[in-house]
């Protein structure tokens, strides 16, 4: 299910934004339904929906989120360390991971496994082997837990990966698809950005 | 594919998707100038390849050729 498909490799353009939890107040902007499949993503059985909040955090997009009803959060460890040019996303093993991450356009090097922005190509993602993270990453911890990858085609991606919790929504008028991988240590958003409605706020 | 008609078709997203579109000159720097982000990259994808029935190949959506307006143009009617 996870072996290189060259269509999905073609279909990632790079890291969209980080998502975060938080329990802080934000003036939420969206609110979305909890399909069944994304209580396991949420680490929460009960969730009915999460809200969103998109701030920016060392000059790059973080999506901040709450479900609710909201369980008690852990403060989360860096996870992720913004640096430069180099995002650094900690995960338990990439080397197990390695076909899963080549699929998606992830190159080796040394010992991380990096994804060059093919539309920022001076914005690099490097995921590190951090033994003490969790094999099954769940978005409730506070702060920046999860990326979001930006995709051409969804569908592409699908047809490697097994997707969940796949929803469409329309925020500040552009429509968008999402939906989530877990699995092999990873916890990774994908996101693809559809047309701006006639009818947008912009 | 008529030129013209690419530059048509890509100052018609500008116009109606990017503030501020009146300043930017064809060899405006677009990145730089903060006018083009990969959100509005991926919408002038689609854009382009719907309004001109074209499929762009993700490998060449790098960011040289969405420099500038010129760089756009070119890029297209090399994949038309």
């Amino acid at each position: 299910m996870t072996g290189a498909s060259p269509a999905s490799r073609r279909s990632v353009l790079g890291l969209s934004h980080f998502i975060g939890e938080t329990s802080e107040e934000f003036d939420w902007t969206l609110t979305l339904d909890v399909p069944a499949d994304k209580k396991q993503i949420l680490n929460n059985q009960r969730a009915e929906s999460v809200t969103l909040f998109l701030t920016e955090e060392h000059g790059l997009p973080v999506e901040w989120i709450r479900h609710r009803p909201q369980g008690p959060l852990a403060e989360k460890r860096p996870k992720i360390r913004l640096g430069g040019d180099a995002v650094t996303v900690g995960v338990p093993d990439p080397e197990a991971s390695g076909e899963l991450l080549a699929s998606l356009g992830f190159e080796r090097s040394d010992s991380s496994w990096v994804l060059r922005s093919r539309l920022f190509r001076s914005l690099s993602l490097h995921l590190d082997r951090d033994p003490d993270e969790s094999p099954r990453p769940k978005v409730d911890d506070r702060g920046l837990t999860s990326i979001s990858l930006l995709v051409k085609d969804l569908d592409a991606v699908a047809k490697t990966l097994p997707l969940l919790a796949h929803q469409e929504f329309s925020l500040d008028g552009v429509t968008k698809e999402i939906a989530f991988f877990s699995g092999e240590g990873l916890l990774l958003e994908f996101l693809m950005v559809k047309r701006r409605s006639r009818e947008g706020s912009r | 594919m008529d030129r013209a008609e690419i530059v048509a078709v890509v100052q018609e997203f500008f116009k109606n998707e990017v503030d501020h579109a009146d300043v930017v000159q064809d060899d405006t720097d677009l990145i730089e100038a903060g006018v083009l982000d990969s959100l509005l990259m991926v919408m002038l994808i689609g854009h382009c390849e719907e309004r001109l029935d074209i499929e762009l190949d993700p490998e060449d959506l790098t960011e040289d050729n969405f420099r500038s307006l010129s760089t756009i143009v070119d890029f297209i009617s090399s994949q038309a």
